[in-house]
């Protein structure tokens, strides 16, 4: 047993370094250019403008997505009756069962008659619902004690001052993860803006990056890796930030547990 | 009370019209629609449907998927299970996100990373037009999803108290009896979750397929994605609000049974 507990780590980060290895394939190829031969495609207008898009695109839609669920994920851990909480729970599951794919022409068609295509407002608009995010925020919101709601309540904390001050920070390491997914996803967007969008002008990066004219292969995964960046630094700061408050929480709850 | 039920309504509002927005008004909307011939106003009833059933590429598209899912899922939870184990045993929090962390690569990146194996292990440039490109997606699809169901089952492993793991270990039950007897029963909830998310994800994933395959696949990587694509850009919306129709009560159908024996299973591992 002891001799395993030796070897077991090792076999692990060895499984992890695996796993990682194909991101290497982005960047290996890349080793020998020089630098000033890569520059081509990403300064070309057309990357400049999709890298402007896409950003618009991911803050807007974390913001919107965000402020959609959260508000709902708290009434259903807090004040809905537990019949009503299984039925919603039921329906986010299947929601979430559901290929967007079989969503798009539906969405396309009211898109339509609304008069939204071909704008982010209709784009944000079709994803401000996300089923797995309902979920999370409500199983974090659901995790705190009850008894803090109540001290708060006795306090006279309320409305604003209550989610300022007590509600939002304890949710911080949920609201973190769910802004980490859902950036990535409107990061990653492909198929919805493929078919809502029709200008090349509105094209998100994600589309861009497929289409880029006939570039060197080379500058082409420069500007690929460029794209990643930005996700690449958000899931280190992100994770370590969920990392570093779980700890926190973890000593805070021994503190009172030797206070008690 | 009354002022609090106002309040949960006023919380839950924006939440209601997104839903609406997104799901419930495009679909009655296209149900509405699925119901004539083409873009006219000819009431045909359910004559696009019975359409939809002898098409080959629909057939094509859902076999596909439901190949997938018998592929993926199981190879998934074995693997995620058995990753989980290790990273529970063996190492801190920390490692367990190295496995996350495909999940949130762009798929254009994933797919450039595809191309430039194929190139490495000297396969030809019309890989992507062969079989071996289902196979390519389908380790994608497993790459990209395997860290959801690790992080998952370690965060229940966790959960489990220590006691009942020494306690099964003093009856001498060795690594396997644990793993089946104890640990698995009680992370069942947390499988179901990453069955849900293997399928939710693996939708994501189409996107790879069809950067790497374009519009016109090889039959085994021929996804829903592509049948959208090719009739969308046909101008086949009527054959497609079918398609939506039933891919949704297919959907919903399949699911509730499953929540329903679930319960059922459940129930009976209570009494």
């Amino acid at each position: 047993m002891r001799e395993n507990h030796k070897i077991l780590p090792v076999i692990l980060v060895l499984l992890a370094v695996v796993f990682l290895m194909p991101c290497l394939l982005l960047i290996l190829p890349l080793a020998g250019e020089p630098l000033d031969a890569l520059w081509g495609t990403v300064i070309s207008p057309d990357y400049l403008q999709g890298y402007g898009n896409t950003l618009t695109l991911a803050i807007s839609s974390v913001v919107l997505q965000t402020a959609v669920a959260l508000p709902a994920g708290y009434v259903l851990a807090r004040s809905v009756s537990i019949h009503i909480r299984r039925i919603c729970l039921v329906l986010c599951g299947l929601l979430m069962l559901l290929p967007q794919q079989a969503l798009m022409l539906p969405q396309y068609l009211m898109l339509q008659k609304l008069g939204l295509l071909d704008t982010l407002a209709g784009l944000l608009l079709v994803t401000a619902f996300q089923p797995w995010m309902v979920l999370l925020l409500w199983f974090g919101t659901s995790r705190i004690d009850r008894e803090i709601f109540d001290a708060a309540a006795c306090d006279g904390a309320a409305g604003m001052t209550f989610s300022r001050r007590i509600y939002l920070p304890l949710m911080a390491p949920y609201l973190a993860a769910a802004a980490l997914l859902s950036g990535a996803e409107s990061w990653n967007l492909l198929e919805q803006p493929m078919i809502f969008l029709q200008q090349k002008d509105h094209y998100p990066l994600s589309i861009l990056l497929s289409r880029l004219p006939e570039a060197d292969p080379a500058q082409k995964l420069f500007g690929g890796v460029l794209f990643l960046l930005p996700l690449v630094i958000a899931f280190g700061v992100i994770c370590g930030r969920i990392q570093k408050s779980k700890e926190s929480f973890h000593e805070m709850s021994i503190v009172r547990t030797q206070k008690v | 009370m009354k002022r609090r039920n106002i309040q949960s309504w006023l919380l839950a509002l924006p939440a209601l019209i997104a839903l609406g927005v997104g799901y419930l008004v495009p679909l009655a909307l296209a149900f509405y629609k699925s119901l004539f011939a083409g873009m006219s106003t000819n009431f045909v009833g359910l004559d696009n449907y019975t359409d939809l059933f002898t098409n080959y590429a629909f057939g094509l598209a859902v076999k596909n998927l439901l190949r997938l899912w018998c592929i993926a899922i199981p190879l998934n939870l074995v693997l995620g299970v058995l990753l989980a184990v290790l990273c529970v045993e063996a190492a801190g929090p920390r490692l367990r996100l190295a496995f996350f962390f495909p999940g949130i690569l762009p798929a254009a990146c994933v797919v450039m990373m595809a191309t430039e194996g194929a190139s490495l292990l000297g396969w030809e440039d019309t890989w992507t037009f062969h079989e071996e490109s289902a196979l390519v997606w389908l380790a994608i699809v497993l790459w990209k999803t395997l860290g959801y169901t690790v992080l998952i089952c370690a965060a229940f492993l966790e959960s489990i108290p220590g006691e009942i793991l020494d306690a099964a270990k003093l009856d001498g039950a060795g690594f396997w009896q644990c793993l089946f007897r104890v640990r698995l029963p009680l992370i069942a909830r947390g499988l179901g979750l990453c069955v849900i998310l293997v399928i939710f994800n693996g939708y994501r994933c189409f996107r790879e397929a069809y950067l790497i395959g374009g519009e016109h696949p090889h039959e085994e990587l021929y996804s829903l994605q592509n049948f959208l694509q090719n009739n969308f850009s046909n101008m086949n919306y009527a054959r497609l609000e079918a398609a939506s129709i039933l891919v949704v009560i297919g959907v919903f159908a399949v699911g509730l049974l499953l929540a329903a024996l679930w319960k059922g299973t459940q129930r009976r591992g209570q009494s």
